[in-house]
């Protein structure tokens, strides 16, 4: 399976979210990574073939999937950002009614439920209404739904939106098993769900790919290094205005920060391997001294 | 595909709002049944009164007596003998025929001998005759000499009979029918509308048939329910009115009842009913079609619930328009199709080419059609 997108570009008045944008995936899980506006929802939006691109095509298998319309979402399996559902409907009849749509023969779409359920955990409340879901318990649904057909791409927006920390391991675990033998595109703001899954990261900023490769490549290709250091408490705003700061912790001895410098910030700090979380920082936020509105940094242990 | 159009239905009926919608619909055809079915029989002997079913007994039995062809002799006993219970609906010809068009003169009726009894049929064209000259050029000749000719092919005598039920059918059919256009609207308009309110259409238009076979079921489902509710609610309400009132008299033509006698349709009062209720699926069809349609293209439920609101109240500008031209569209409105009692009523008529016909054959065409349009 492969997908290639050829200068896709798509604007809202005078607003480009996707921008010319080259990019060729194969089978294996990609990480779509981006700060919210980046334009990850608009390009999957046109990767589902919801949304037409303005300019520019996607090609699937080397045919346009406009011109392949139904064939192509036959291969496609989507969980949306906003997922919405029937309120009224049970688990089981909720995944009835999608596989009819995903034109599965009912016997077959049958089997597929039972064993859907049963891998997103959810078999023993097949028979309750959706409205009584938790949101882990609609996620876990939502990605049955997105399953159904046995995609060939299989997308996902922010699968793990809204989940507490055992939903999100879970889920995460569910996804690396769903991932074999076919594309699965993972968009997300959350950092470390990619850096689990996803065996190639796209940073998506400003309606491109800004950089792309594994954690490591991309760590690799950082043009600054990570130090951890310690700072008395009252210095901590003027390296924050100084560096970027990945990270402050304070503990009984002063902050701990984690800084990304060209060069060592302070006497004593000590490198350490660049993280993705590092990367994003690095693509994504300036140095307080070169923005006026807050820095985007991450207060642990606070 | 019906498997789709189950879950579709499943979709639609499921809902708190519907199940309120269809139940206020019940408690509303109740009560509009038991006003239908309200009848009065006094028992003379006794002062007493009847109603429901045993004063519709009462009355089918007295008017019974009358029953049969409406020659000059019978109509001449019903002047000589004055008002009675079993005579009433005839004294009530007796006055729309001495009376004018639309105004019916139910004091010269006991000043009638039982010589005037002759000129009954002859003075319904004389009233329309003489009522179409005051309208000066409001209507063509041409079409003045239609509603003549249309009023002097009335089979003569007209055959009476006791047809409490179906006039009762016909002048209370089209608030049921009203009803039904909006409570299915309130049903049909959220069908593609909450697939986009609910954020379920990212799932729904990116699966294989969410483009074509999925909408086509919506369209089914949709369908399928204007059709069911409407027909379930008609049969229920029709059933409701003949069981009450008798089904005795549907072969009679309308023009034996007071609100039938000026209509230049010559039909028989079964055919009256199935004009009316035959209308008013057309215009449920076509109104709640249209709710649909607006709800796919708006993506609003709120939008798409007024449609069928503007629809039946949008008229009231037309009609205060005094026009010839005002009145042929207001003729041909949507509403009227729901209205089909007045329209049989009214002198609508239209020149097409040829030939000169009445709006209520148009109505059903055109507004058919639409709705398969839409």
């Amino acid at each position: 399976m492969e997908l290639v997108l050829e200068n896709v570009t798509k604007s809202y008045k005078d607003v480009i979210a996707v921008n010319q944008l080259n990019y060729v995936m194969e089978n294996g899980v990609y990480g779509l990574l981006g700060c919210n506006g980046a334009g990850k929802t608009t390009l999957i939006r046109m990767i589902c073939a919801l949304m037409k691109p303005d300019d520019g095509r996607i090609l699937c298998n080397g045919k346009d999937i406009w011109q392949m319309d139904k064939a192509y979402r036959r291969l496609l399996g989507y969980l949306p950002q906003e997922y919405g559902f029937y309120p009224e409907f049970t688990a089981e009849e909720y995944l009835m009614y999608i596989a009819s749509i995903k034109d599965l023969h009912p016997v077959l779409a049958r089997k597929r439920t039972g064993e859907l359920l049963s891998l997103v955990g959810m078999e023993r409340y097949r028979k309750k209404k959706m409205k009584k879901f938790s949101g882990g318990m609609k996620r876990r649904i939502g990605i049955a739904q997105a399953m159904l057909n046995d995609p060939k791409i299989l997308i996902l927006d922010e699968p793990t939106a809204g989940l507490d920390p055992n939903e999100r391991i879970r889920l995460r675990n569910l996804l690396s098993e769903l991932s074999r033998d076919r594309l699965v595109l993972l968009s997300t703001h959350i950092v470390s769900d990619v850096e689990y899954i996803a065996s190639e990261i796209l940073l998506m900023k400003g309606g491109h790919i800004e950089d792309a490769g594994t954690t490591a490549a991309l760590a690799a290709r950082l043009p600054e290094q990570v130090y951890v250091c310690m700072v008395p408490e009252s210095q901590v705003r003027n390296y924050l205005k100084k560096y970027r700061v990945a990270n402050v912790r304070t503990t009984a001895d002063g902050a701990e920060l984690r800084i990304l410098a060209a060069e060592q910030p302070v006497a004593g700090a000590r490198q350490v391997p660049a993280t993705l979380e590092d990367v994003f920082l690095y693509k994504n936020s300036m140095m307080r001294s070169q923005k006026t509105d807050s820095l985007q940094y991450t207060l642990s242990g606070v | 595909m019906e498997h789709m159009v189950r879950f579709e239905l499943k979709k639609v009926v499921s809902k708190m709002s519907s199940k309120v919608a269809l139940l206020l619909l019940l408690v509303f055809t109740i009560y509009m049944l038991s006003n239908a079915n309200y009848l009065v029989w006094i028992e003379e002997d006794t002062q007493t009164e009847l109603t429901g079913k045993a004063a519709a007994q009462k009355l089918r039995e007295a008017e019974q007596e009358w029953a049969g062809p409406l020659t000059e002799e019978k109509l001449a006993e019903v002047i000589s003998q004055g008002w009675s219970q079993g005579n009433r609906g005839i004294r009530f010809l007796l006055a729309m025929a001495f009376g004018e068009i639309y105004k019916p003169d139910f004091m010269i009726v006991g000043t009638l001998s039982e010589e005037d009894a002759g000129s009954f049929y002859e003075n319904r064209t004389k009233s329309l005759r003489e009522w179409l000259a005051a309208q000066g050029s409001w209507y063509t000749e041409e079409e003045k000499d239609f509603l003549t000719a249309q009023y002097e092919a009335v089979e003569t005598p007209l055959v009476y009979d006791y047809t409490e039920g179906w006039t009762k059918l016909a002048s209370t059919l089209p608030n049921v029918q009203m009803l039904l256009v909006l409570v299915i609207g309130f049903l049909v308009a959220g069908i593609f509308s909450e697939e986009y309110r609910t954020g379920a259409s990212a799932v729904f238009f990116s699966a294989a048939l969410g483009r074509d076979k999925a909408v086509r079921a919506k369209l089914k489902a949709g369908l399928l329910l204007i059709t069911v509710v409407y027909w379930l609610t008609i049969a229920g309400f029709t059933a409701g009115v003949l069981l009450e009132l008798g089904v005795g008299g549907a072969g009679c033509r309308i023009q034996t009842s007071i609100q039938g006698w000026t209509s230049f349709y010559n039909i028989t009062f079964l055919q009256e009913y199935m004009l009316i209720a035959v209308g008013g699926y057309i215009g449920c069809l076509f109104m709640d079609s249209l709710a649909m349609l607006v709800s796919a293209k708006t993506k609003s439920t709120v939008v798409a619930v007024i449609v069928p609101f503007a629809v039946l109240f949008a008229p009231a500008v037309i009609k205060v328009m005094e026009s010839p031209l005002a009145e042929k569209v207001e003729g041909l409105m949507p509403y009227q199709l729901v209205q089909m009692n007045s329209v049989i009523r009214e002198f609508y008529i239209y020149k097409i080419p040829g030939r000169i016909v009445g709006a209520a054959g148009i109505l059903l065409v055109v507004y058919l059609v639409l709705a398969n349009i839409t």
